[in-house]
């Protein structure tokens, strides 16, 4: 095992009443924002990259679903600009989106577009049920639809994704809702909604059944049997369960998925990413994370180390993979596990693309809650590389980003992108450490294939009032 | 959770609810209150000082997280167990934590322990809590006696330090509000390993039972005076106050003694904690063989006198300190949730 270990801490910066250091919008697109207490408010729980303002550059999107207002409203979406490649973002958040309860806890981009959860947010005729607002991008913050979750404390939106699941050229927007309850006898059993584009309004609905329960806490889209169109994929009670997409009507059945992934690991199923080809057969490799795995470390079993399975289609559903014999081929490429004790290895994951032109695609893991020296629970993000996983030396060149501060849950939310500027383009990988300075939280953004900071990447609130950046 | 403190082993069921304004008065519990009869509503302890057990450290970290799964041991944090930790928060949203609140147990052998939770909400102790040495683990479809009878008497088969066999009885209690554990904590899980007390593991925002909460606070920021929407404005109180307990599904309480074994010759006995109710519905529900009845059935028809609908008799505050409702008291008349469901009664309760 090589690992390169990079250690990072945030850049500390207050931003308590950041309205006054330029904020420009609220959601509804126009008036001042309010000014906003993010002590707590958890920045980070959720991030991603998308053109916000329409000047064609990629703008750093912060979620911050704690955060306060004057008004008690609770959440909030920091939107940094982005300068392109080499000159990174600004360093105080251009645009502060707010709305409803817990904005901010999920971001996902649906095109040029992108969604935002906030999972107590309200609908036209639900309460407290949480709800999912889609933004047009490079509006500045015009809101395209908000959508709401059936019942009371359902909890929509605690899991985004997006892919073109009909075939029709356009991304659909899936949103996960882990307690809903359609059926009495399944108590809290979770649903899954998927929301076709462009128009958002008809819906897919998948419940929990007798054969899947614990539906919507982690779901996914990505071309997986190779056929062009994009899969769902959803996370259920020790199973993955998979859905051909269809450029025919796309209506799945909770009871018939076309792929199933099974393993007795704790957590199984907890993050999901479609990370891309790694064998050269048609039909992107699955990343399925169990940050709760048990672990044997040097002969001790360690609970909560995590573990992160890479497989494929290549096998007959259901696929056991804890029984499954890893290999090239699949359905196991390989099993990866965390370093240490309670790291929670595999909590989070996401897909970068070939960032260093080894022609395989590579991706990122968090482990938010692996403790780095004397720093306990600061997190390590790892970087792996396609080639080495298809090779079967998975940590061969792995890059290990650490966490430096204490109590960070550095790694809970990744996202990643390709920056581009005027003559040079960079890679990028986004951080999200929403446990930060007691729960106020930040991000940091770093270069994936060569470790260097993004200029103006990291930006997070200091709980106690000290400092500039630094 | 505070990283340099106990652990905790026992998964614990705190059901606790609002308890209003109970009278003051210190009760010693001995086994067969913790009966499955002796579980329901007690008064809470008093006399103490308030946080005489918080265990050291700053503990601002974690909140909402299992403190059970660092702090046991074996754990990340295995030279630091708490025998109990969670979170409190203001509401069972967990939308926002709680600092001040005060959790207080009282164990089989009437030790009253008490903590109050931190700027994080955060609250543990190193606190030892009794053992029952006839203390039964139940958990899921699984039950285990944790003794032998030797003449009659129980012949423990686990030690006492095994949080399985411990027992007590949960307060939160925050200014003049008390919430107390409906239901006593089915004494851990069915195995060793898996035995451990962390009340986050199921009361937090992404817990089963939602946030251990303790503040009287409306569930919606205002209400209409008039036209209430059932699904807007009445059912998220009912799902935010109510569904700890009246859900739908098997609510009866698990074994935790001898006393649950032995009160009627051997047969079981247990208590249906949701009392036959299911209020996160209209109408009710039924869950394989469970059939429960719903909000409709207690609101429908005292249009013309809705204060005696039972879901606001019932649960209202009482100045003398007396609560009906096994599970305490939620609301005064001035209260926005009851002045809303007031409404809605008074306008048909319709769905």
């Amino acid at each position: 095992m090589k690992i390169k270990r990079i250690g990072y801490s945030l850049c500390l910066c207050i931003l308590l009443g950041a309205a006054a250091h330029g904020c420009s919008k609220s959601d509804s697109g126009s008036g001042n924002q309010p000014a906003l207490n993010l002590t707590g408010g958890k920045q980070g729980q959720a991030v991603g990259f998308v053109d916000v303002d329409g000047d064609g550059v990629l703008d750093k999107v912060v979620g911050s679903p704690y955060a306060t207002t004057i008004s008690s409203q609770t959440g909030a979406v920091l939107v940094y600009k982005g300068k392109g490649a080499a000159a990174g973002f600004s360093t105080i958040p251009t645009t502060v989106m707010t709305g409803d309860d817990n904005l901010g806890y999920s971001f996902v981009t649906i095109g040029n577009d992108f969604a935002v959860g906030a999972i107590h947010g309200d609908g036209e005729d639900v309460s407290l049920s949480g709800s999912v607002t889609i933004y047009q991008g490079g509006s500045s913050g015009q809101i395209v639809k908000k959508l709401s979750g059936e019942w009371p404390l359902d909890k929509f939106g605690v899991s985004l994704a997006s892919g073109d699941l009909n075939g029709d050229g356009t991304q659909d927007l899936i949103v996960g809702a882990p307690f809903n309850t359609n059926d009495p006898a399944r108590y809290q059993g979770g649903a899954v909604y998927v929301f076709f584009g462009p128009a958002y309004t008809t819906t897919v609905k998948l419940y929990a059944s007798s054969t899947a329960g614990g539906l919507g806490w982690a779901v996914a889209a990505g071309d997986v049997n190779g056929d062009g169109t994009h899969d769902l994929l959803i996370s259920a009670t020790g199973s993955v369960l998979v859905f051909y997409g269809t450029s025919a009507a796309f209506s799945p059945d909770i009871a018939l998925p076309d792929l199933v992934f099974k393993s007795a690991a704790a957590g199984f199923g907890k993050a999901i990413a479609v990370i891309g080809d790694l064998d050269g057969v048609a039909g992107g490799e699955i990343a399925i994370g169990a940050p709760n795995a048990v672990v044997s470390l040097n002969t001790v079993t360690s609970r909560d180390v995590g573990s992160v399975y890479v497989a494929n289609k290549n096998g007959t559903s259901p696929i056991n993979l804890d029984t499954a014999v890893a290999g090239p081929g699949g359905p196991l490429i390989t099993k990866l596990n965390g370093e240490t004790l309670f790291s929670r290895f595999g909590l989070s994951i996401t897909a970068l693309g070939d960032i260093d032109g080894g022609g395989k695609s590579d991706f990122a893991v968090g482990a938010p809650t692996q403790d780095v020296d004397w720093n306990i629970l600061s997190g390590t993000v790892y970087v792996f590389k396609g080639e080495d996983i298809a090779a079967g030396a998975p940590w061969a060149n792995t890059s290990a980003f650490d966490g430096i501060v204490k109590d960070q849950s550095y790694g809970i939310s990744l996202a990643g992108a390709v920056l581009s500027g005027p003559t040079t383009t960079a890679n990028a990988l986004l951080i999200g450490a929403p446990r930060s300075n007691a729960d106020t939280g930040g991000v940091a953004m770093v270069d994936p294939a060569t470790g260097q900071t993004v200029a103006g990447g990291s930006s997070g609130g200091s709980s106690g009032g000290s400092g500039d950046c630094h | 959770m505070v990283h340099k403190i106990i652990i905790s082993q026992l998964l614990i069921f705190f059901l606790l609810v609002f308890a209003g304004d109970i009278t003051a008065q210190t009760v010693v519990y001995d086994a067969s209150n913790f009966s499955a009869a002796g579980r329901l509503l007690q008064p809470v302890p008093a006399g103490h000082t308030p946080g005489k057990d918080n265990g050291p450290g700053t503990g601002t970290h974690n909140a909402g997280e299992d403190c059970g799964i660092c702090h046991t041991p074996g754990g990340k944090a295995g030279n630091f167990l708490f025998t109990i930790g969670g979170t409190v928060y203001e509401d069972r949203t967990a939308r926002r934590t709680l600092k001040g609140a005060e959790i207080i147990i009282q164990d089989v052998n009437g030790t009253v322990i008490s903590m109050t939770s931190n700027e994080a909400g955060n609250f543990w102790t190193f606190a030892p809590i009794a053992s029952n040495p006839c203390a039964i683990s139940s958990h899921g479809s699984t039950t285990d006696y944790l003794y032998t009878l030797n003449n009659g008497v129980c012949a423990p088969t686990v030690s006492p330090s095994d949080s399985r066999t411990w027992q007590y009885k949960t307060w939160v209690k925050f200014g003049d509000q008390v919430r107390h554990m409906a239901t006593i904590a089915p004494i851990g899980g069915s195995t060793a390993s898996s035995a451990r007390m962390g009340c986050s593991m199921h009361h937090a925002g992404m817990g089963s039972r939602g946030g251990l909460w303790g503040m009287k606070k409306d569930t919606l920021a205002s209400y209409p005076s008039s036209s209430l929407s059932f699904k807007k404005h009445i059912l998220p109180i009912f799902r935010n106050k109510c569904a700890p307990c009246h859900i739908p599904g098997s609510t009866l309480t698990r074994l935790a003694t001898r006393s649950d074994v032995d009160a009627t010759a051997g047969a079981l006995t247990m208590v249906d904690y949701s009392n036959g109710q299911d209020f996160t519905s209209y109408a009710g529900s039924t869950a394989g063989t469970t059939v429960k009845i719903g909000i409709s059935d207690l609101t429908v028809g005292y249009q013309s006198d809705p204060d005696s609908s039972p879901v606001l008799l019932q649960t209202l505050l009482q100045p003398s300190g007396t609560v009906t409702h096994a599970g305490g008291g939620f609301w005064t008349p001035a209260d926005g949730d009851y002045k809303a469901i007031r409404q809605w009664i008074a306008e048909g309760a319709r769905p």
